[in-house]
């Protein structure tokens, strides 16, 4: 008989660790009323952005050459879930886009782009937002109307549509930016034709204007008016034509980072939770001893652990050069609905004090319903589960 | 067996939706929400000039009379625009005109009931307390004296509602005999603008613009008239209006089921993706059907206990049940309101989120979902689980 071995392929590596209490102990300087404050005020978190900086929390998943740590995104995905943890969506939101919003163009931008803005990015020093969603093509990207086309007698393009949910334009230098460079053939796929911009946000040329949310407003949404904005060749990023393809690997890991922050946000509200039935004494007993009341939160424990476990294969899959669609996928859908579910029992366990602002859990209960509407929503994930893992036919 | 309302009723339901739909359309109601004022004194206004701070309150004192059906018919229209704002009528029906008919005398009665009933009078009710709402007899701090023709009143209350701008406050405190023992609690009337009275609104989640208060009573001095009820026996003008409370917040919950389902029927049918309205969708079509079916129930359910109510028949467990039915159901529909709204229902501009976050206070407030389990548990004869 041997002694079976205990698998470690579940546990964070040591490098993770180490930036899990890090990041921990770099949040304790923003604790919740900081970032109830910072909600109430709605005002963009810059001290906290500019902090991360220095901590050089934004290029862990950078390359080395360009200043970051050259870690992968389950760094990222532990760091974010720290961040979360700490400070809800408001904090996570605004690191989130310099986080992994530049991955595109590390992986398919040319040199120049690259050591042009890289190292920008990773200090702070330059803010990145993502122009994707469309008025009338939310999920359904592929049928987007924005056009780059080309200037005449020029190399330059001239880009023209509306964008919408576009996070931080307010305060973002760079935009990523997915237009339509020319049509399908008859009988293509609708993907082909799109092209990746990664350029200035040019507000001579770009309307930036807010919309009112009900959760996360110091970090903006916007809708985004484009008029004859003229962007250089050089600023395409990879191949024309292949955006939609290239923008996967933004994609995929924003679904990662989101489901990690979905989890982080659930932590926090589960251990408000805890923290309050065990301190909560009605009829004579704390309020957890009911098992109406821990069940529930030993429910989403379980659950808020199952999800992790998701997040960090997405993550590994990602790094390894795997494909990872439908993990990353089911991450964030598992972790969407958990942390939100996690954030309502919290708001149930602390009763009339969770609906007040003071305790922090209706904050997270209104930010934690973003990741389940945002960046895809549950049904559409659903549709994909049912199509490639299960081989079901279309249905939409 | 009769399922229908009455040609009254019928009739009534018609005029009301009518007014909230002219004079508080959807919009104007999350702009009011959104407004961050303490108290929307116009709408208050509206509704007294509309007669109906007086529906429920019998004709002898000055209302328009009506039975807890007809009150349930106006509540759960005005909620399906107004939406937790209808706390702004609720509060004072339940917790001003159904104490003072249980609990009263007859003197009080003729002098304030008319004035509620014409929207002159302001309530509001000081009854949870920071050590808790749930177990309230045992946590109750505040305390009353009756010294030289006055109660001499100090403790704290919390979440009371519209309490800064109430005329009156009905608090509940212990009563202290002469001799400093305890001998019951009282229920007392104290004027909003008694010396010794200070609040601060408690920000909150939902129904931004209706505050709830956190309010100190430091030796406060009240005619001993303003007691309501005999010394020592407030308690029973407190829970008068609990079945009625829970009566009215199931037909509430209705209303955010009519508008959720009303709203969302409507973007389906208007939103494009993937070359068609979104309406054909599957999945969307099923979370209409369960709204649909949920909002089915929550009406059967409401309605019972109103019909149970107005016969005189016992209702404890049937309003309890309705209550926890029907919020439970108005929080998930206004969560698929939003999810099939995505971006949109996110959005403040629209009214799904607005449903989503006062629908919420429900599940917790008069009384939470698990304290309604025990509770319906209890009558069924179980052992006692809390």
């Amino acid at each position: 008989m041997t002694t079976p071995e205990t698998s470690t392929a579940f546990d964070l590596n040591e490098d993770q660790l180490n930036i899990r209490s890090a990041v921990d102990d770099g949040m304790k300087r923003f604790d919740l009323d900081h970032w109830r404050q910072i909600d109430k005020a709605g005002e963009f978190p810059e001290e906290f952005f500019q902090f991360a900086a220095r901590q050089g929390w934004l290029g862990v998943a950078m390359p080395t050459e360009y200043g970051g740590s050259g870690l992968g995104i389950a760094h990222a995905a532990v760091m974010m879930e720290a961040i979360a943890r700490g400070g809800g969506q408001t904090a996570a939101s605004a690191v989130h886009m310099n986080v992994f919003g530049t991955n595109v163009v590390v992986k398919h931008g040319s040199e120049d782009l690259k050591r042009e803005n890289l190292p920008e990015v990773i200090a702070g020093r330059m803010k990145v937002c993502f122009g994707v969603s469309e008025p009338d093509s939310g999920l359904d990207t592929t049928s987007l109307k924005t056009r780059a086309v080309r200037k005449p007698g020029s190399s330059d393009w001239v880009i023209n549509g509306r964008k919408v949910w576009i996070s931080t334009a307010q305060h973002a230098h760079k935009i990523l930016l997915l237009c339509r460079t020319h049509d399908p053939e008859p009988g293509e796929n609708k993907a082909k034709g799109l092209s990746l911009f990664f350029t200035d946000l040019d507000r001579s040329k770009i309307d930036v204007r807010e919309i009112e949310k009900t959760g996360r407003a110091a970090v903006d949404s916007n809708e985004l008016f484009i008029d004859d904005l003229v962007v250089p060749d050089k600023h395409l990023v990879g191949d024309e034509g292949r955006g939609f393809h290239q923008l996967l690997d933004g994609l995929n890991p924003e679904r990662v980072l989101v489901a990690s922050e979905a989890i982080g946000m659930g932590r926090a509200a589960l251990d408000l939770a805890v923290r309050y039935a065990k301190e909560r004494v009605v009829f004579g007993r704390p309020i957890g001893q009911n098992q109406g009341v821990q069940f529930p939160l030993a429910d989403i424990y379980a659950r808020l652990e199952s999800a992790w476990l998701m997040v960090l294969r997405g993550a590994a899959l990602y790094d390894a050069g795997r494909d990872c669609g439908a993990e990353a996928n089911i991450a964030k859908y598992l972790a969407g609905e958990y942390g939100h579910k996690a954030a309502d029992q919290a708001m149930q366990t602390l009763g009339g004090y969770g609906y007040s602002k003071e305790y922090h859990v209706e904050r997270l209960w209104r930010e934690s319903k973003l990741a389940r509407i945002a960046p895809v929503s549950p049904e559409l994930i659903l549709c994909y589960i049912a199509e490639r893992k299960l081989g079901l036919p279309r249905s939409y | 067996m009769d399922f229908e309302l009455s040609e009254d009723d019928r009739a009534w339901r018609d005029t009301v939706r009518e007014w909230v739909d002219k004079h508080y359309p959807k919009s104007r109601a999350r702009e009011i929400e959104a407004s961050g004022e303490e108290f929307p004194r116009a709408l208050w206004d509206d509704l007294a000039a509309a007669g109906f701070h007086g529906i429920g309150i019998p004709e002898e004192y000055g209302g328009q009379g009506g039975t807890i059906v007809t009150q349930s018919i106006l509540a759960r229209e005005l909620t399906r625009n107004l939406g937790g704002l209808i706390a702004i009528w609720l509060a004072p029906a339940v917790g001003g005109t159904l104490t003072l008919l249980a609990a009263a005398g007859e003197e009080q009665k003729r002098e304030l009931l008319p004035r509620m009933a014409r929207g002159e009078l302001v309530f509001a009710i000081g009854i949870t307390e920071p050590g808790g709402g749930t177990d309230i007899l045992n946590a109750l701090r505040t305390r009353s004296t009756l010294v030289d023709g006055q109660w001499r009143i100090s403790g704290q209350k919390m979440w009371s509602t519209g309490a800064g701008s109430a005329d009156y406050l009905a608090v509940l405190a212990r009563n202290i005999a002469d001799d400093g023992t305890e001998q019951g609690v009282n229920l007392v009337l104290v004027p909003g603008d008694a010396d010794g009275l200070t609040m601060r609104p408690i920000p909150k989640l939902g129904v931004r613009s209706l505050c709830s208060y956190e309010v100190w009573l430091d030796d406060v001095a009240v005619p001993e008239a303003n007691i309501v009820g005999p010394v020592g026996k407030g308690w029973k003008g407190m829970v008068a209006g609990l079945n009625s409370d829970k009566t009215l917040l199931s037909a509430c919950a209705t209303g955010i089921l009519d508008a959720v389902l009303e709203d969302g029927m409507r973007y389906l049918h208007e939103r494009e993706a993937f070359g068609r309205t979104i309406e054909h969708f599957q999945v969307l079509q099923h979370y209409i059907a369960d709204i649909a079916s949920w909002r089915h129930t929550s009406e059967l359910v409401s309605r019972h206990a109103a019909w149970l109510m107005a016969s005189g028949k016992p209702a404890a467990k049937e309003a309890t049940m309705a209550k926890l039915i029907t919020t439970e159901y108005a929080v998930r529909a206004a969560d698929l309101g939003i999810q099939m709204l995505g971006g949109m229902g996110y959005s403040a501009e629209t009214d799904m989120q607005r449903y989503w976050r006062d629908a919420r206070l429900w599940r917790i407030a008069p009384i939470t979902s698990e304290m309604s389990r025990n509770f319906i548990a209890q009558e069924l004869g179980m052992p006692r689980g809390f």
